[in-house]
């Protein structure tokens, strides 16, 4: 039962840790919850998701199953592929930030897979998703989709697609994960933990809301900008400084440079705008962690549950218990953990989509 | 011709930016506007009319104005579905009458549908805006709408901005979508045991389904197909109607006005001329462009004057606002009277390409030499020599460009326009002007302001210089005011005693 959990949010990303991780499976039970209920649904996807048998490890694999009156987005050669009878509504078209010189070029969001077509479902039918690559194409598109009538658009994310969940693409998100991530079960469970961290970190009390340079650093009740990482070394060596922003992502080579002040370190905020910029490492992450460097938001993201699939497309199955149980102990409290191979979801209590 | 380079050094290619069509089809015109031939006299001068009659009913029909812009702007590029529809029509015709030939044409698509059904529908919402705009429609830009083409694309009269293949189309599709919701409903809430028979049943509906669409896409793409030739004349129409009101747009911005081509002529006169590029680097900067009239006919003429006096500004002026009028455009001037040249030619400083390994002098004799050829095979040409053959020794520089003036002097088929620095070169010409440059500021007033220094030396020297253009004697030698620059720029002092003991 998922529906309690997507609920209170009108866009909902779902990404996946690895492929097979149960994306589409998670998907198609919103899909199946939502209609039940009568709701509009608006689809997308970012990058291309659905095919009937996975291209790369060629086991098979569900497709979207959409039931007459919802709203697809998807590329027109996709379309093609679905199965639904189906009425065209629109062509997407970037709708933010378009000067009218573009107008020159067109401003049609294309793809490899063609332009983004908007199409309502006129049967119950197969659905196949190629969305816009870019997130920004892709907040357009979702805004078509409500414009049209979706009452909730669902994004389905591509692999390692972590922007997706940014609180300007959509207002929660589901983590999809599984055992084909890696065959050492532990691992999985402590690298879906460490996506989940980045994805509830706390929202920073200090005012970089309104700091538009790329680097800067709070010092004695207010923001310096910084030319250079070197910059904000030293001035954390100087000490002083409570908190350090960093606008855009923040890399391995970000983490690597800001490690050279040491233990000056110890007690400082790493503040980025949300979690999908944490592009780094866990294990670089962790190092930041042992010297006592903590990271916060600006804009907090919603994770709204995490859901495990035991069983791997290259054959390493897991015990679904002791899976569950390794997930469950590494991630925030009050985020549901969900399996999705049980029957129904049956994993997922009300009480805990309450919280 | 000029080349890109040179449009964009005269401030051409800023031009063409400033415009801002509504449609795809607009755009295309305005990317690089046409230079028309003599041979096209009379379509460059249709143009310029339906800017003349847009900039008036701009300013009295400006809600019609503005209704047609919107309406335009809603246009997407049909073209290639309106094509393939015709395309499409042609093969399954000839298919018919010899049976052996193969059709090669594809049925257009939903989402082209979709498209041409958008198009037709807003083209409905143009076409009344266009005849409020231009009662009586302007010459050659022909704009209608297709119904009867409308009605094949959506048989159910609504109108609305989607597309499926209507259930009325045939009992048929009728038929296979009742039933296939009839199955997707059982589905819903089959047990395992019914499931198989239905998705089976299902999966024969889908290609059921398909296999009619495609049919009856095919059927309206063939008939949409009769109507292809006209949508595109309609299209055509758009293309010009959009482009002509960017130019109108253009014009009533920035106050320029619309030039009289004359095709048997050979007078050239640019009232208060400006260089919209530069008049915006100045204004920029808090300055403004001086305009500057020039009058010419054939032969040669000179400008002397001044360094930093504005010569090259005024050549390249004068060659900008030449080119807009023979591309149908406003020109930037209160006034233009312009004879249809067949060419327009400029060699300047700053755009010599480096030819072959010449050096700058043998390039620029090179395309000089290529001038004169073009001259003698075209009808009136227009050439600007912007401080000509500047690269050699004064003295032959000078033989070179008295040549040059007296050549052209004597081709009534040339008007050519010569800046220099040199002497005893304005006899030769028809035309004399100079630039004003320093020579009646007042010295007093100009060094003090020098010696000052509140502001920056050439921001003095500009306040000071009248870059305005006025007719000179035949025998004035162009100004000596090279030291006073330096002195006024602030050369250094033991150079310019140097300089000075020389003289």
């Amino acid at each position: 039962m998922l529906y309690p959990v997507i609920q209170p949010y009108s866009s909902v990303s779902i990404i996946g840790m690895c492929k097979n991780a149960g994306k589409t499976t998670v998907l198609n039970q919103i899909i199946r919850e939502t209609e039940q209920r009568g709701e509009i649904l608006g689809l997308t996807s970012i990058g291309r998701d659905g095919e009937r048998s996975d291209l790369v490890t060629n086991t098979k694999k569900p497709e979207i199953f959409v039931r007459r009156g919802a709203l697809i987005a998807t590329a027109e050669q996709a379309l093609d592929l679905g199965t639904i009878s189906r009425e065209i509504v629109g062509i997407a078209e970037m709708s933010v930030g378009i000067p009218k010189m573009s107008l020159r070029s067109g401003n049609d969001i294309s793809t490899p897979m063609g332009r983004i077509i908007l199409a309502r479902a006129m049967s119950d039918g197969f659905v196949q998703l190629a969305g816009p690559s870019m997130t920004v194409q892709l907040m357009s598109v979702r805004d078509m989709l409500f414009e049209l009538g979706a009452k909730r658009v669902i994004l389905d994310g591509a692999l390692s697609r972590k922007s997706l969940a940014a609180p300007t693409v959509s207002s929660g998100t589901i983590l999809c994960t599984g055992a084909s991530y890696s065959p050492d079960m532990l691992r999985t469970a402590e690298d879906t933990a460490y996506a989940a961290r980045l994805m509830s970190l706390p929202r920073t009390e200090l005012p970089f809301g309104s700091v538009t340079s790329k680097l800067s650093v709070y010092r004695d009740c207010r923001t310096e900008a910084c030319a250079d990482m070197q910059d904000v070394v030293d001035a954390v060596r100087k000490g002083g400084v409570k908190a350090v922003f960093i606008r855009g992502g923040i890399t391995d080579a970000i983490a690597s440079a800001l490690m050279a002040a040491g233990r000056a370190l110890n007690g400082i905020e790493i503040v980025c705008e949300d979690g999908s910029r944490l592009l780094l490492s866990r294990q670089n992450a962790e190092k930041l962690g042992r010297i006592g460097a903590g990271f916060t938001v600006l804009n907090t993201t919603r994770l709204l549950a995490v859901t495990v699939n035991p069983f791997s497309a290259y054959g390493n199955h897991y015990d679904k218990d002791a899976f569950m149980k390794a997930v469950r102990a590494r991630i925030p409290a009050g985020v549901p953990v969900v399996n999705v191979l049980s029957k129904e979801f049956e994993g997922l209590e009300e009480t805990d989509a309450q919280q | 011709m000029l080349s890109n380079r040179q449009l964009d050094s005269i401030g051409a290619s800023y031009v063409f930016n400033l415009l801002e069509p509504c449609s795809p089809y607009g755009a295309e015109l305005a990317r690089k506007p046409h230079f028309y031939s003599e041979s096209e006299h009379d379509e460059l001068t249709q143009e310029l009319e339906h800017v003349r009659k847009l900039a008036l009913a701009l300013n009295e029909r400006s809600e019609a104005f503005v209704r047609t812009e919107r309406a335009l702007m809603q246009l997407k590029d049909v073209r290639r579905s309106v094509e393939k529809s015709v395309e499409f029509k042609l093969s399954t015709d000839a298919a018919r009458s010899s049976s052996s030939e193969r059709s090669e044409g594809v049925e257009l698509g939903d989402v082209e549908l979709f498209e041409l059904k958008r198009f037709l529908i807003r083209l409905e919402t143009l076409v009344p805006c266009y005849r409020q705009l231009c009662p009586g429609g302007l010459y050659g830009i022909e704009i209608n709408a297709f119904t009867e083409a409308l009605d094949i694309i959506d048989p159910d009269g609504m109108r609305a901005l989607i597309f499926r293949i209507s259930d009325r189309c045939s009992e048929e599709i009728a038929h296979i979508r009742a039933e296939r919701r009839r199955v997707d409903l059982a589905l819903r809430n089959a047990n395992a045991g019914e499931k198989d028979g239905l998705i089976a049943e299902r999966t024969l509906l889908i290609a059921r389904e398909e296999a009619e669409e495609a049919r009856l896409r095919a059927d309206m793409t063939r008939r949409l197909g009769s109507y292809a030739e006209s949508i595109l004349v309609t299209i055509s129409g758009i293309a010009k109607l959009d482009f002509a009101m960017a130019k109108t747009r253009l014009l009533v911005k920035y106050g320029g006005s619309i030039p009289k081509v004359l095709a048997i002529s050979s007078e050239l006169s640019l009232k208060a001329m400006v260089n919209p590029q530069v008049a915006a680097a100045l204004n920029e900067k808090g300055r403004s462009f001086t305009p500057v009239d020039i009058m010419l006919n054939t032969g040669s003429a000179v400008i002397t004057g001044a360094n930093m006096g504005g010569k090259s500004v005024a050549v390249k002026a004068l060659a900008l606002n030449v080119y807009l009028a023979l591309c149908g455009l406003p020109v930037f001037c209160e006034e233009a009277t312009i004879p249809h040249f067949s060419d327009i030619h400029l060699i300047s400083e700053d755009m010599e390409d480096s030819q072959g390994g010449l050096s700058s002098f043998g390039g620029e004799m090179v395309q000089f030499d290529r001038i004169l050829r073009s001259c003698e095979e075209k009808g009136l040409s227009l050439v600007l020599l912007d401080e000509f053959a500047r690269g050699t020794n004064p003295h032959e520089g000078a033989a070179l460009v008295r040549a040059a003036v007296r050549y052209f002097n004597r081709d009534a088929h040339t008007i050519a326009l010569i800046t220099t620095h040199f002497d005893d070169v304005a006899k030769f010409a028809a035309m004399h002007y100079q630039v004003m440059g320093l020579r009646n500021a007042d010295r007093d007033a100009l060094s003090a302001a020098l010696s000052g220094g509140g502001e920056g030396k050439a921001r003095v020297l500009e306040r000071f210089m009248d870059y305005g253009l006025y007719p000179a004697s035949s025998d004035a030698n162009p100004p000596r005011d090279a030291l006073t620059i330096c002195h006024a720029l602030g050369v250094r002092q033991e150079f310019m005693n140097l300089v000075e003991s020389n003289q």
